[in-house]
């Protein structure tokens, strides 16, 4: 007989550039995050393509979760854990 | 029977005609301060929070994140700090969104002209603070409740009216209060003045006597 399949862990998406204070704020609340649940982060920097620079220069730091739920600017702690749908 | 004094209790001592004196003058020294430079006082408080908020984008550009960093999240008492309403200088973004900046700016700005005009400045009534304060109103909760989006320089220009508008109506509301004599201290005229070709009337019009 075989185990149930575990749920697999969400893919979170972190676009992110050196100097943004927000985005240290953000890390530090994803690492909160880690603590609770697995998850696989790609941190991106911005900087590193042009045309990511141009869309998310003015909005980051930017958490995409699955690529469907999306966190940006100034993020709460709250909102994170519940896109994260830990209680 | 005398009135003895309770042994150790040192405390009673402690105001002394003398000290009591000297603590007297010092409070009234303070308070003569304050009376004089209260509007300095806001007004360089208001200023180095706009100070503090352009500054952070360049003492991070610097390298200097461990003095930026406290500053920017002190200043989120103040400010949502939202990056897409925020202006970025070298790339950075500043301690204040746009809307905030402007409303300190001008805040600093009237308060510094206030000061300027030696407290002259006639204030505005109530309604005309209502009137400058509408603009932002309806900029912020229409974008609030998601019925439109706001752009940069509507921000701007309705902060500005708004932060303008508190300080031309407060301020010198402040300082009418602080300068007017309640009824009761008023000094009574020189009884010269009775019998004076002019007399001065509280309204403070000069008018011709008889």
């Amino acid at each position: 007989m075989s185990k149930p399949k575990e749920p697999a862990s969400p893919q979170v998406i972190f676009y992110t550039k050196a100097g943004c204070h927000l985005c240290e704020e953000a890390r530090d609340m994803l690492d909160d995050i880690a603590a609770e649940i697995s998850y696989n982060l790609s941190e991106v920097d911005i900087r590193s393509d042009p045309a990511l620079f141009e869309e998310y220069r003015y909005r980051i730091p930017v958490i995409i979760i699955n690529g469907e739920t999306s966190l940006e600017g100034r993020i709460e702690y709250r909102d994170l854990a519940k896109a994260f749908a830990i209680p | 029977m005398a009135i003895q004094p309770v042994p150790g209790k040192k405390s009673l001592q402690l105001l002394t005609p003398e000290r009591k004196q000297a603590l007297e003058q010092f409070l009234t020294r303070i308070t003569n301060f304050l009376l004089e430079y209260w509007a300095h006082i806001i007004t360089t408080v208001i200023g180095s929070v706009v100070a503090i908020a352009v500054a952070i984008p360049f003492l991070s550009y610097f390298g200097l994140d461990a003095i930026a960093k406290p500053l920017f999240f002190a200043l989120h008492f103040a400010c949502a700090q939202i990056p897409a309403h925020s202006f970025y200088i070298l790339g950075h973004q500043l301690g204040l969104c746009a809307r905030n900046l402007s409303i300190y700016a001008s805040m600093f700005a009237t308060g510094l002209l206030f000061i300027l005009t030696k407290k002259r400045l006639p204030g505005i009534p109530w309604w005309m603070w209502g009137i400058l304060s509408l603009p932002m109103a309806w900029d912020g909760f229409t974008q609030m409740f998601g019925l439109r989006e706001s752009t940069w320089d509507l921000r701007v220009i309705t902060g500005t009216l708004f932060g303008a508008g508190c300080m031309w109506f407060v301020l010198p509301y402040i300082q009418k209060i602080l300068t007017e004599v309640p009824p009761t201290q008023q000094q009574p005229m020189h009884p010269a003045a009775n019998d004076a070709d002019m007399t001065v009337q509280h309204t403070g019009q000069l008018v011709a006597g008889n």
